[in-house]
């Protein structure tokens, strides 16, 4: 568990975190969304101990993260997927980390299998693709078999076959029961991923909640008919209070009237219908409507 | 200090081929620079004046190229804990170990103790091949006559104080290029720029300068505006000293 208490970042005249206050619970996969410089790195880094909050804690398993007493066996972070010297083997790398973090050696055969890269284990760092580097920093947060694990955009770079993989790592964690946090500024990638979702903006909270819950919330409720008839569907539409739009040669958009309802219309005056369904906002246009204050407001910030 | 930090620092130390190339350059220049005076002394001895044989310096002449050797041992410390910092590792690093100063500490002992082997090992052979040439033509010496041990082993002594030095740079600066920067300012720039004082003040100041203190704790022979060598040895490790108590204040009080 990861608790975060009204945590406050600033970085000379940059608020980067501004009161954020959430909890990361175990056993589901908690997607950390927010646009780019919304805070998410910051976050992750003050949990890690690695900068000091200006105000606020952040406790993993009750604890500051400076007293955790073996740190790589309670928690595995991937922060940047760059953070390996480019001259040394995938193998020395973790090997450094296992030993320093008390973890036993053979964890290191271990982890680079269930990340795949055995193969590369003895070819120097500096030689792999993003996509490798990512399972490489994957990898390291593995080693301790942490009940904690935290991804900063783990899959960046990855193709679609390593973006399934991280996807189902990240499940199967929460599913033995760990506590998983990962951040991410794509709400689709999200969707797929996580249970459950932390959204910020500009360093401050703007939802925390499950990901069928915020949809729930925040679609729009908008349905999708095709008719060879959309001109008199729509009249009808209308008359019973529904919002209409045309899309395409045959589509309407519908809002104000349930599924059920339009199909009902629709057969009570003869109107043939060829597809309806219920469209849910993508998460993606939630989330951008979700932020655009916060993204505006520091494009605003950037441009003086 | 857990061995822990030692043994992982070995291991990063050990396993990026940066470090051999060093410690392969840094035997090279020695040696070469070694066996070159060595030789040209020995053709010359001959026909050498007394007043020049006697100012000949048998131990640091030829041991001239550490001057260049510090540097490269220099560069590699420096690296050890800024390449941390320009590639992301140190976060990595610090969330493994949280307490700072002793993954510091860890990374200091295992590169001065390398340091320490290294320059044992290269400038001890050094020694021995210059003066087994030397010995043919005259001016050379062993390590029994006087003074000859303890000039040898202040110049491995003063590596070890450029490695310690070096290392806190890196950690007090976390950039290569600006810690390297410092790194020869204080080792070649401070002395130049004391050198060019006026007179009554470089009579009192050069003594301090890091690079005359090294040829001070190296020399045979006593040498104006210097301390002894035993006092410029220690002057050299303060200047370690005072870096690395730096290093340590900073690091645990900054973001990484
Ligand atoms: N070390 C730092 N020094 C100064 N400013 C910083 C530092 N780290 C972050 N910031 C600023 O804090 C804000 C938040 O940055 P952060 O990297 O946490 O955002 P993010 O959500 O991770 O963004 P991204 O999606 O781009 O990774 C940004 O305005 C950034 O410029
Ligand atoms: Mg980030």
């Amino acid at each position: 568990m990861i608790e975060v208490t009204e945590l406050t970042k600033r970085f000379g005249r940059v608020t980067a975190v501004d009161g954020l206050t959430f909890t990361v619970r175990p056993g589901r996969v908690t997607g950390f969304l927010g646009p780019n410089g919304s805070g998410k790195s910051t976050t992750l880094r003050a949990i890690l101990g690695l900068e000091a909050p200006d105000r606020g804690t952040a406790l993993v398993g009750g604890l500051p993260y400076r007293d955790l007493r073996h740190p790589l066996h309670q928690v595995g972070a991937l922060l940047d997927a760059g953070a390996v010297h480019p001259g040394r083997s995938a193998r020395a790398h973790l090997m450094a980390l296992a030993v320093a973090g008390r973890v036993g050696r053979r964890r290191v055969g271990e982890v680079l299998e269930q990340v795949g890269l055995g193969q590369v284990a003895d070819q120097r760092a500096g030689g792999f693709s993003l996509g490798m580097r990512q399972r490489l920093g994957i990898a390291a947060a593995l080693l301790g078999d942490p009940p904690v694990v935290m991804f900063d955009e783990p899959v960046n770079g990855l193709d679609p076959e390593g973006i399934r993989w991280v996807r189902q790592l990240m499940k199967s964690l929460a599913a033995e029961g760990r506590t998983v946090l990962v951040s991410s500024h794509l709400m689709s990638e999200m969707a797929l991923t996580a249970d459950h979702l932390v959204v910020i903006g500009r360093g401050r909270l703007i939802a925390d909640t499950g990901v069928k819950a915020f949809l729930a919330e925040h679609g729009t409720g908008q349905v999708q008919v095709r008719s060879p008839a959309r001109g008199s569907l729509a009249g009808v539409l209308r008359e019973h209070g529904a919002g209409v739009e045309y899309q395409g040669s045959q589509e309407l958009l519908v809002t104000g009237l349930t599924v059920d309802r339009i199909g009902d219309l629709a057969a009570r005056n003869g109107l043939p219908v060829h597809e309806l369904a219920a469209r849910q906002a993508s998460l993606e246009d939630v989330f951008m409507n979700l932020t655009r204050d916060s993204v505006e407001y520091q494009g605003m910030c950037d441009g003086n | 200090m857990g061995t822990e930090l030692l043994k992982a620092e070995w291991i990063k130390l050990r396993s990026v081929r940066s470090t051999y190339l060093s410690l392969a350059a840094a035997a090279a220049l020695v040696i070469i620079v070694a066996l070159s005076v060595a030789g040209t002394t020995a053709d010359n001895w001959p026909t050498m004046s007394p007043r020049d044989r006697s100012s000949f310096d048998p131990v640091s002449a030829p041991l001239f190229g550490a001057l260049f050797a510090q540097l490269v041992i220099g560069v590699l410390a420096v690296l050890v804990v800024s390449s941390e910092y320009s590639t992301g590792l140190i976060r990595t690093t610090f969330a493994v170990t949280p307490q700072r100063r002793k993954v510091l500490l860890a990374k200091v002992t295992v590169t001065t103790a390398l340091a320490l082997a290294a320059g044992a090992v290269i400038l001890g052979a050094a020694f021995l091949l210059s003066q087994a040439v030397m010995a043919h033509g005259h001016g050379g010496v062993s390590l029994g006559d006087p003074g000859v041990l303890r000039a040898v082993g202040y110049a491995v002594l003063y590596l070890v104080a450029v490695t310690v030095l070096a290392t806190s740079l890196g950690a007090i600066l976390r950039s290569t290029a600006g810690a390297i920067a410092v790194l020869f300012t204080l080792v070649f720039l401070v002395p130049q720029v004391l050198d060019h004082l006026p007179q009554e003040l470089r009579h009192h100041l050069m003594r301090f300068g890091l690079q005359r203190a090294a040829a001070a704790a190296v020399s045979l022979h006593p040498q104006a505006d210097t301390f002894s060598p035993t006092v410029s040895i220690l002057l050299c490790a303060g200047y370690a000293a005072v870096a690395l108590a730096l290093a340590l204040f900073l690091i645990g009080r900054r973001d990484a």
